[in-house]
C-alpha cells in the first residue's frame, strides 16, 4: 500500500538543516547520531524534525536552505516549465519541507508568500508532466518506464489512480493472450505453464 | 548532572556515543559477528519499513534488529530519565525515541496485517518450506499465525460448515483466501546495476537493465527476488 | 423459500455491504434460511441420484444447478461470518480491547468469544516483544509530530507561562502562534479557541 503524506514528512523529518540556536548545550548523544554541542548564536546542523522541535519553543531560528529561496525557485520554475522531462528536486523531500518548514516558522523564510507560491508552482507542473506521462504510458502499452528525477510524494500522489489502471489494463490482455493460447489447441496446463512468469 | 549523563552513556556503550557499537549474536550459535553503528541499525530499519509498506506480500523479517533497537530504546528512556525537567536534551531525546518506537510499531502493524490477510496462503507456504530455508516469519509470527487461523477456522465450523450438508463441511480455505497481487505496479529505485527479464502483457519477453541510480515503474513479479538483497528498493 | 436460488445467502452479503466496515446485528433468521434451503437442494439431488436415471439430460441439468447453488450458498454464507470477523477484528485496533455497548448488542456469543481469543492472541505477541518486555502496538499509531496551532482567546486570561519559561499576554480576541502540546489544556478549557488552518501547500 501506499505511503501516506503523514508517512512521508516523517522521513523527511531527517533531512538536515542549519539552525542559528538561542541556547548553549553540550553534545547530544542521540540514536540516530551525535549533535552539537550548541552555541548561542553558532549556526549548526540538525536533522529538520529536531530544527522543528526546538524552534516550535523558540530556542532558535531556522536558517532556510539554500534552495528554499525566492532567487533559487524562480530559476528552478523556469527549467522545469521548459524541460519536457522531470528536473532533479533540490531534495527528494522538497514539498513536505517546505510544507513543514511553513507550518512552523513562516516567518524564518524572506519573502515567504512569494516562495509559497513559486513552489506550488514547480509542483503542479511536475503534476500536469506526471498526468501526461501516465496517459501516454497507457496509451502505449507499455509495461515499465523510466521515471528519474519524480520524487516519493509526487509517485505517491498518483499512484492510486495508475497503479490500478495500469493493473485492469495488464488483466485484459493476460485475458486475451490466455483466449488465443486455448484457440491454438493448447491444454490447460501448457497454458498455466506459459503465463506463469 | 550534564557530565554524569554522559559518562553514563559512554559506560553503557549504548546510544550514538562516538564510538560503533557493536552488536554481536550470540555465540552459542557460530554465527558472524554484526558491527553496526546504532545510526547504521536505524538506517536499515527505515529501509525496511518502506519497503515492507509498499511489498504486496510478506518480506523476510527483520526481527533481530528489531529487537536490538528495541533494547537500545530502553537504555536511552532509563539514561534520560535522569536528566532534569528543564533541560533541553529531555524534549529532544524523548522525540527521538518516539519517533523509533512509532517506526517499530509501524513496521510490526504492516507485517501482523499482511499474516492475516494472507493468513491461509502463508501457511502454506510455511508448511511446505523446506527446514534449510528460512520463514518469512518471526517464531513470534507463526505463533500468532497458528492460533488466528485456529480461531478462524474453529469459528467458521461453528457457525457455518457443521450446519452445512454431510459432504460439502470441507472449509477448503484456499478458495477463501487472497494471496497477494504479485501483478501489481511499483515504483521502484535501483541502488545496484541489475538486469531482469519483463514480460508485456502479450507474451513477449523483453531483457531490461536497471542501472543503479534510475528509477522505474514496473510490475511487481519480475523484481520481487531483487528487494531482498537491496539491489532494488521500492519507493 | 423465494424464487432465485441463493438469493438469501446473497442478502446476507449485500447487508454487510451496506454497512461498510461496520457491524450490523447478526441475521439469525436469514442464515438459518440460507443453510435450509442447502438442505433441501442437498435432500433433492440424493433423491435425483438415488433414482438412478443415468444420462438422462434433463435430470444431469437439474443435479448441475442444485450443485452450482450449493456452492454458491456456502460461499456467501462463509464469506458473510468471515467479513464480520475481520470487522470484528479491526475493532481491537479501533476501540481496544473492551467492545463498546453498542456494538457488542450486534454480535453473537460466538463473535464475543472469537475477540476475546483474537485480543488473548494479540496480547501474547505484543508481550513477546522487545525481549518480553512487550510493545504495545495499538499506540503510536500516528508518526509523532511538532504541531504548531493558531489560537484565538476567547476570554481575558492573563501571563501565560510557557515551558521555557517566557510568558505570552494572553488578552481577550488577540491571535498567537503556539506549539499544539502546550494550548491542549486552554483549548479543553475553552479560554482559548483553534483557528481554521490554511490548505496546505500542494491541496488544490
Amino acid at each position: 500500500m501506499s505511503p501516506t503524506p503523514e508517512e512521508l514528512e516523517f522521513f523527511a523529518g531527517q533531512e538536515e538543516l542549519e539552525i542559528m540556536p538561542r541556547f548553549d548545550c553540550p553534545t547530544m548523544w542521540l540514536i540516530s547520531g551525535d549533535l552539537g554541542p550548541f552555541k548561542a548564536g553558532i549556526p549548526n546542523k540538525v536533522p529538520l524534525w529536531i530544527a522543528l522541535h526546538l524552534r516550535a519553543q523558540n530556542k532558535c531560528k531556522i536558517i532556510p536552505p539554500p534552495w528554499l529561496s525566492k532567487a533559487y525557485l524562480e530559476q528552478l520554475k523556469e527549467l522545469e516549465i521548459k524541460s519536457p522531462l522531470f528536473t532533479k528536486m533540490p531534495s527528494e523531500h522538497y514539498m513536505a519541507m517546505a510544507k513543514m518548514i511553513f507550518e512552523v516558522c513562516p516567518q524564518d523564510i524572506p519573502d515567504a508568500d512569494c516562495v509559497k507560491l513559486l513552489i506550488k508552482d514547480i509542483w503542479d507542473s511536475r503534476m500536469s508532466k506526471l498526468r501526461t506521462a501516465v496517459l501516454t504510458f497507457i496509451d502505449k502499452g507499455a509495461s515499465w518506464a523510466k521515471v528519474d528525477n519524480l520524487t516519493q510524494l509526487e509517485m505517491c500522489s498518483i499512484r492510486p489512480f495508475f497503479t490500478h489502471s495500469l493493473e485492469q489494463l495488464h488483466r485484459f490482455r493476460k485475458t486475451i493472450q490466455v483466449a488465443r493460447l486455448y484457440s491454438a489447441g493448447n491444454s490447460s496446463e501448457e497454458v498455466r505453464r506459459r503465463l506463469r512468469m | 548532572m550534564a557530565g554524569q549523563f554522559e559518562r553514563m552513556d559512554t559506560e553503557n556503550g549504548t546510544g550514538g556515543s562516538a564510538s560503533p557499537d557493536t552488536f554481536g549474536r550470540s555465540d552459542e550459535e557460530a554465527e558472524e559477528t554484526v558491527t553496526m553503528t546504532p545510526r547504521e541499525l536505524l538506517t536499515k530499519l527505515h529501509t525496511a519499513w518502506m519497503n515492507e509498506r509498499l511489498a504486496p506480500d510478506l518480506l523476510p523479517p527483520q526481527i533481530e534488529e528489531i529487537e536490538c533497537m528495541l533494547e537500545l530504546l530502553r537504555n536511552m528512556e532509563v539514561n534520560t530519565a535522569k536528566l532534569e525537567k528543564k533541560d533541553i536534551r529531555l524534549g529532544v531525546h524523548k522525540m527521538e525515541v518516539d519517533r523509533i518506537r512509532y517506526l517499530i510499531s509501524s513496521y510490526l502493524r504492516i507485517r501482523l496485517a499482511k499474516i492475516q490477510e494472507y493468513c491461509w496462503d502463508l501457511q502454506t507456504k510455511e508448511n511446505t518450506r523446506n527446514s534449510q530455508a528460512p520463514s518469512l516469519m518471526s517464531p513470534e509470527e507463526q505463533k500468532f499465525l497458528k492460533e488466528y487461523i485456529e480461531n478462524l477456522e474453529s469459528h467458521l465450523k461453528n457457525m457455518g460448515t457443521q450446519h452445512m450438508p454431510r459432504t460439502m463441511q470441507a472449509l477448503q480455505p484456499q478458495t477463501m483466501s487472497t494471496s497477494s497481487n504479485l501483478d501489481s505496479f511499483l515504483f521502484l529505485r535501483v541502488s545496484q546495476d541489475s538486469s531482469i527479464i519483463v514480460d508485456d502483457a502479450d507474451g513477449r519477453e523483453e531483457e531490461v537493465s536497471l542501472e543503479a541510480g534510475s528509477q522505474h515503474i514496473i510490475r511487481y513479479r519480475p523484481v520481487a527476488k531483487l528487494v531482498p538483497s537491496g539491489s532494488v528498493d521500492l519507493v | 423459500m423465494s424464487g432465485m436460488y441463493g438469493e438469501i445467502a446473497l442478502e446476507l452479503i449485500k447487508e454487510l455491504d451496506r454497512h461498510k466496515g461496520k457491524l450490523p446485528p447478526f441475521q439469525e433468521n436469514e442464515l438459518r434460511q440460507a443453510l435450509d434451503e442447502m438442505q433441501i437442494l442437498f435432500e433433492q439431488n440424493q433423491r435425483d441420484v438415488s433414482m438412478n436415471i443415468p444420462g438422462n439430460p434433463e435430470f444431469l441439468a437439474a443435479l448441475h444447478l442444485r450443485h452450482a447453488a450449493l456452492e454458491r450458498n456456502k460461499q456467501c454464507i462463509l464469506a458473510y461470518l468471515y467479513t464480520r470477523l475481520k470487522v470484528i477484528t479491526d475493532l481491537r485496533w479501533d476501540h481496544g480491547p473492551v467492545i463498546p455497548a453498542e456494538v457488542r448488542a450486534n454480535m453473537t456469543e460466538q463473535e464475543v468469544q472469537f475477540f476475546a481469543n483474537y485480543n488473548k492472541t494479540l496480547a501474547n505477541y505484543m508481550g513477546s516483544l522487545g525481549e518480553n518486555h512487550g510493545l504495545d502496538l495499538t499506540q503510536d499509531l500516528k508518526p509523532p509530530k511538532t504541531l504548531m496551532v493558531e489560537i484565538r482567546v476567547l476570554q481575558d486570561y492573563g501571563e501565560f507561562e510557557l515551558e521555557d519559561g517566557t510568558s505570552v499576554l494572553l488578552k481577550k480576541d488577540s491571535v498567537h502562534f503556539l506549539p499544539m502540546s502546550q494550548c491542549e489544556a486552554l483549548v479543553q478549557q475553552k479560554i482559548v479557541e483553534v483557528v481554521q488552518k490554511q490548505k496546505s501547500l500542494h491541496q488544490k
